[in-house]
């Protein structure tokens, strides 16, 4: 574990708690699956549909998404840090990863925009 | 798994009698970079490549689809459970073995729905649920 009151704790802890989240979330997206499919031969996938695309669903897509880029861009910078890489410009990694990531929920947020607005 | 960060400047004595590169390390990075794709591929399919869900049912029954679904669905579990063992096995320091054997039954059990579900999707019924 790094040592507290530094940034690469901080990030230690949000790789730690958005992998959780997302091993969390992939019982969660099994669980819906199953529960469509479980009145046999009659699948309602867009009764479904139609629920989760209520903007409140949107909402906890983009944070599902946002959760990941973390969890995927903090993981891009470990595996650099493997290599030897950007381990003394660490806070500039740690910034550009996140940096990074804030732009791709940007652009998300457009494209969702039309659902989100109804 | 417990990701040692660049910064720091030791080995956890929790770690110490682990060698510092071992497979469940090495896979869990292949994996990671792998899920990358796979995850790309999954959300641009299932979500953006014409997000009607009857379009997408009928896809899922043409084998890219589904090789594409089963191979996130395994490195998926694999990666996850991997990263679940590394957190658990700072706390459960003696009992490795009986927790490898769980997470291994439950990895196998969630790979088995999860195929079951893309099941439903071939022959229009879960072959495990009902």
């Amino acid at each position: 574990m790094p040592h507290k009151h530094t940034r690469g704790y901080k990030a230690f802890w949000a790789h730690r708690v958005s992998g959780l989240l997302i091993l969390g979330y992939l019982y969660l997206h099994l669980c819906l699956l199953s529960a469509v499919l479980l009145p046999s031969g009659s699948h309602d996938f867009n009764a479904v549909a139609k629920v989760v695309e209520q903007p409140i669903f949107i909402v906890a897509d983009l944070v599902l998404f946002a959760i990941i880029l973390v969890h995927v861009l903090n993981g891009l910078r470990l595996i650099v840090a493997d290599f030897g890489w950007m381990i003394r410009e660490n806070r500039f990694a740690i910034w550009l990863s996140m940096a990074v990531g804030a732009i791709m929920v940007l652009i998300a947020v457009l494209t969702l925009m039309p659902h989100l607005v109804g | 798994m417990a990701t040692p960060s660049p910064v720091k400047p030791e080995v956890s004595t929790a770690r110490s009698s682990t060698p510092p590169v071992s497979w469940a390390w090495i896979l869990q990075r292949f994996s990671g970079l792998l899920l990358l794709v796979f995850l790309a591929g999954h959300l641009w399919v299932e979500h953006f490549m014409n997000a009607r869900v009857d379009v997408i049912a009928s896809r899922l029954t043409h084998g890219i689809y589904d090789t594409l679904d089963i191979g996130l669905l395994i490195v998926v579990v694999y990666h996850g459970l991997n990263g679940l063992r590394g957190i658990l096995k700072e706390t459960l320091e003696g009992r490795a073995v009986w927790l490898d054997y769980t997470l291994s039954c439950l990895g196998i059990v969630t790979v088995v729905w999860g195929v079951d579900i893309l099941w439903a999707f071939w022959y229009h019924r879960p072959f495990l649920i009902f």
